[in-house]
């Protein structure tokens, strides 16, 4: 278990007691409690936490959301809204401030680490593709080109290209027109929203070659 | 426009009385299970547990049914809350008196109910743990004004609170919640005596909103 250093955001002290003891025996690092918006901020800022678990609806004059959004402005953190609140309103609101997830009380212990976990995960990502250059940071990754319904022949056009950098040599090793490269090209672009070729070697990096397939 | 403003409250009061009778099962089911189970230490769990859940049900029934924004006479509250208390308490001890000492003071609905959890959870404590082997146990509970602040003391002639039970590490959790319903929650000043018995005194501004 990964030992994350998480926040807790909750204006009742019972209900936050009893999430540190818990989120302890599951093997987190509980650093510290906010009661109010005005502190969360304020701690968030001064303790950065891998992870904070935010109650949407606090007493006082900032909601959990404001206080989501203020804090994502100068630190990088993961939010997962901890919440009785279900409506749809809510939970766009919450999708709107860039939160990793959202449970809903009462829940169960696991639900809450395994949400912790995915959180983690996805941050970690997340700084690994800002460490690129900054033209690939908006990258797609290859399991989103996958999804993005890419067919077999396509891939091999872009596999084609990665190598030769070419179009007319592409088709010539595949065995087809340079008209139907272009075509099958076209068709990539149209499904990953690029413009030219360049945005499609920076989009799928150097060597995808392994994870392209 | 009055109509749907009626229908509204009879709705809220028929909302109050569903909560107010579901933690009324829910402290029977616990009080059952306590009941039903062989091992000392799990008995003594459960019936903490139905102990906590009729205190909740206690401070709803007195205290939410009021309007929000009410304010709480806080010593017909307590006077009610201690009398509570002592049914549930005094199963096994009967010897032990429990003194009330208690000045005017109304305070709003959010400070009255964890003001409520406080006691309860002193109380308990000091029936449960205070008096081994001391007779004539005796638990005295003060409430005082001073212009704004509040002064709550809870003080007993019993054998004295260990120095671990209020550690953030320690394994109960009585003395745990009363440092936070005290320092985070009320946002006040907590003390603990140990010359003879205990005393335990909480010192929170009566005007403090929820907004603070």
């Amino acid at each position: 278990m990964t030992e994350a250093r998480v926040l807790i955001v909750e204006d009742e002290v019972i209900v936050a007691e009893a999430l540190r003891r818990r989120l302890q025996n599951s093997g987190y690092d509980v650093i510290g409690h906010a009661i109010n918006g005005r502190e969360a901020v304020q701690m968030a800022r001064q303790l950065h936490p891998d992870v904070i678990l935010m109650d949407v609806v606090l007493a006082g004059p900032t909601n959990g959301i404001e206080a989501a959004q203020s804090i994502q402005r100068t630190i990088e953190t993961s939010i997962i809204y901890v919440t009785a609140q279900a409506n749809d309103s809510v939970v766009k609101a919450a999708a709107r401030s860039g939160a990793l997830g959202y449970i809903v009380k009462p829940f169960q212990m696991q639900q809450l680490t395994s949400s912790i976990e995915i959180a983690l995960h996805r941050r970690h990502d997340a700084r690994a593709v800002s460490d690129q250059p900054l033209s690939r940071r908006h990258a797609a990754t290859p399991e989103t080109i996958q999804l993005l319904c890419v067919t077999e022949r396509e891939k091999e056009v872009i596999r084609g290209l990665i190598c030769y950098r070419r179009l007319g040599k592409v088709a010539d090793v595949l065995g087809i027109s340079v008209h139907t490269a272009r075509n099958h090209l076209k068709s990539i672009f149209r499904k990953l929203n690029l413009h030219s070729q360049d945005e499609l070697l920076d989009l799928v990096g150097d060597d995808p070659l392994s994870r392209l397939n | 426009l009055l109509e749907s403003l009626r229908d509204s409250e009879t709705l809220l009061r028929e909302v109050h009385h569903r909560v107010k009778n579901n933690l009324q099962v829910l402290a029977s089911l616990l009080a059952m299970q306590t009941d039903a189970a062989s091992d000392a230490f799990v008995k003594r769990a459960l019936s903490d547990a139905a102990l906590r859940i009729s205190t909740i049900a206690m401070i709803h029934a007195q205290l939410c049914e009021a309007p929000p924004g009410a304010s709480v006479d806080m010593r017909v509250f307590v006077q009610e809350l201690v009398a509570n208390l002592r049914r549930m308490l005094t199963d096994s001890k009967t010897g032990i008196a429990t003194r009330l000492s208690l000045e005017p003071v109304t305070l709003p609905l959010h400070l009255a109910t964890h003001c409520g959890l406080l006691i309860s959870e002193l109380m308990t404590n000091a029936f449960q743990h205070a008096f081994v082997q001391v007779p004539d146990g005796a638990i005295d509970i003060r409430l005082v004004k001073h212009g704004r602040e509040v002064i709550l003391t809870v003080r007993d002639n019993g054998v004295g609170l260990p120095r671990e039970a209020d550690r953030a590490d320690t394994k109960g959790i009585g003395m745990r919640l009363v440092r936070l319903l005290a320092t985070r929650q009320l946002r006040g000043h907590l003390s603990i005596s140990r010359r003879h018995g205990t005393r335990v005194t909480v010192r929170f501004s009566s005007s403090r909103t929820r907004n603070d």
